[in-house]
């Protein structure tokens, strides 16, 4: 059909907002549909006809009303019950307003991207508030970590927010906490590795796994600590943090198979 | 008219194989084009191939298939010289002076025979002595076209066709991410250590931007050791191979290439296919080709030891938005000139002008 998305992106209402640069107007009873990629549920759309003819044509669909599951949807163009993939020329998001959107609460979180043969896709994930991992030191004995807080629905000012950062070791029990600073929706953390190790006297023989989390003051759940708010998948993998030595015991942060922070000890 | 292009391996990742197999596809469309590759070490080839065009092989090294003769350069040698001398083709078009010499002794008479080549060959002895028998000789630069002639001075016509981009929207970089990204095979002489040093003074003075890394290969253990040691943890990813290079340098701002002695530089090529300037240094021949400083990139002269230069030169583009900007649209432009068709339409007045 020769349509090219040239500009894609998931406004913070949640609505598509999509550029089109056509070759010829989009006909009387075309649809957008989206199809999703495992269960092949689709949902269309009926666009207006254009008033003019135009090489450029500007679409804004709404995605609540349209009850997307979570997973990826595959976007479409149907006219007369032929369909074709719509092509994109778009990354589909830029990375500050995936922070940007993060900032108010939400339960589902939509995002536009182009797959990597080219054409326009939707991720629809859930967005339970979570804070997002941006750097992490080990500096004078301690673990460090800042980042900012995403889908919690606090302001982003200069208020200051009580919170604590806490580690949990799940195969023990052991339970270490420390405090933590929140400005706006940004925090700073830190804890003693000294502090760790003690805390599970039993872990430092053996190795073990402690799961951070940060408690906010105004946010009714604990935070797990991520990273998800980008492009990047299987930060495992790609990002690789180094590790300290305290008393003979090896302390490594890395992430789990989805994105969320895990402090190694020991092994 | 029938086609074959010859690769030492198509499966690989490659700039070269990427070039090779683009232009393939570009000639599909009107002929019928067969891709041999002297080895094949797996099941599919890295980068896409048109559907027209039919792969081939020579010895097929993927794991479990049995051979008849014994592993090693005769058996590979043998079986080329099988290939080349039963070849029913117009056109051979050969890449990597090894094959190009073999091509010149073996392949039937009546076949055109082309080598391909992009830098200077290691062992020149026999290409002097064999090429002259080739029909001609296609550099990919103008550069190289002039060492070229005067290498086989007298010989077979040197000719300079560009390399081949792939057709179709290209991704375009909306230029509001904070990434510089690089991309090509991790090994030496891509010096991605450079790029790492000179980031760590960009990292230094704009801590937002990050460094992502697409690729693989022996450098990995070194280059992630050297991040560490300069605590740049936080901000290079090494991303790994992707099959849509495009696709994620559109996410970057500024595409940056320390290469020491690339000849090719076709991820500099694409990075400019999807508008992100590029940053690279003087020395290396496939940048210095394409890159003008102020039109589509930048170009650092080289000094040795001394990445200031390089970091500086990022660090002017980073603050800069309305430059990169710019460039951007002159990196498109340049980008143009190696669309596939374009490029093929030259080749097959090339070869018209041969046969």
């Amino acid at each position: 059909m020769g349509v090219v998305v040239t500009d894609a992106e998931v406004t913070l209402a949640d609505v598509l907002s999509l550029r089109l640069a056509i070759g010829e107007p989009l006909a009387e009873g075309t649809e957008l549909v989206l199809r999703h990629r495992t269960t092949g549920v689709e949902r269309d759309v009926l666009l207006g006809s254009p008033g003019a003819r135009a090489r450029e044509a500007t679409l804004a669909i709404s995605l609540a009303p349209l009850e997307l599951a979570t997973g990826r949807w595959d976007a479409y163009l149907r006219r007369d019950g032929r369909r074709g993939r719509l092509r994109s020329v778009d990354p589909g998001f830029s990375l500050d307003h995936l922070d940007a959107y993060a900032l108010c609460k939400r339960t589902l979180a939509y995002r536009a991207y182009r797959t990597r043969n080219g054409y326009l896709a939707l991720k629809v994930s859930d967005a339970e508030p979570v804070a997002e991992v941006r750097a992490i030191w080990f500096r004078e004995g301690r673990f460090e970590v800042t980042g900012l807080l995403a889908y919690t629905g606090l302001e982003d000012d200069d208020t200051r927010h009580e919170a604590v950062l806490t580690l949990d070791r799940r195969q023990t029990g052991a339970h270490l906490s420390a405090t933590a600073t929140v400005q706006g929706v940004r925090y700073h953390a830190a804890v003693s590795l000294v502090d760790v190790l003690a805390a599970d006297p039993e872990g430092a023989s053996g190795s073990g796994t402690w799961e951070p989390a940060l408690e906010v003051e105004g946010v009714p759940t604990a935070l797990r600590l991520g990273a998800r708010l980008d492009d990047v998948d299987g930060k495992r993998r790609r990002l690789h943090y180094p590790s300290a030595k305290v008393d003979g015991v090896l302390v490594k942060p890395c992430y789990t198979a989805d994105d969320e922070l895990r402090i190694e000890v020991g092994g | 008219m029938k086609v074959s292009l010859v690769l030492a391996s198509a499966y690989a990742m490659r700039g070269d194989v990427r070039a090779m197999l683009n232009l393939a596809t570009a000639l599909s469309e009107r002929h019928d084009v067969e891709v041999i590759s002297v080895r094949r070490q797996k099941e599919k080839p890295f980068f896409p191939v048109g559907p027209n065009v039919v792969m081939r092989s020579v010895v097929d090294a993927r794991p479990g298939v049995r051979h008849l003769l014994p592993r090693g350069q005769v058996r590979t040698e043998v079986a080329l010289w099988r290939v080349l001398r039963n070849l029913k083709s117009d056109v051979l078009i050969t890449t990597r002076p090894g094959i190009g010499v073999q091509a010149a002794r073996h392949a039937p008479r009546e076949t055109v025979k082309i080598a391909r080549e992009w830098g200077r060959p290691v062992v020149p002895g026999p290409v002097k002595r064999f090429y002259p028998r080739l029909s001609a000789v296609v550099t990919a630069t103008e550069s190289a076209q002039e060492e070229w002639a005067k290498l086989l001075d007298g010989g077979p016509v040197v000719h300079s066709v560009l390399d081949a981009l792939p057709g179709g929207p290209w991704p375009r970089s909306r230029m509001d991410n904070r990434i510089v990204a690089a991309g090509g095979r991790w090994v030496p002489v891509k010096a991605y250590d450079r790029l790492i040093r000179a980031f760590a003074l960009v990292a230094d003075k704009r801590p937002d931007w990050r460094l992502r890394l697409y690729g693989g290969g022996p450098e990995e253990r070194r280059l992630r050791a050297l991040v560490r040691d300069l605590d740049l943890h936080n901000h290079v990813y090494f991303m790994g191979t992707t099959p849509d290079l495009a696709g994620e340098f559109a996410k970057a701002s500024i595409v940056a290439n320390t290469s020491r002695s690339e000849d090719l530089g076709m991820t500099v090529l694409e990075a400019m296919g999807c508008g992100v300037p590029v940053v690279a240094f003087e020395g290396a021949r496939g940048p210095r080709e394409f890159v003008a400083t102020g039109y589509n990139g930048v170009l650092v002269p080289e000094a040795d030891a001394d990445l200031q230069l390089f970091a500086a030169a990022l660090l002017a583009l980073i603050d800069d938005e309305r430059r990169r900007r710019s460039l951007a649209a002159g990196a498109r432009d340049t980008a143009v000139r190696h669309s596939a068709d374009e490029v093929a339409e030259q080749w097959e007045k090339l070869i018209a002008g041969l046969r």
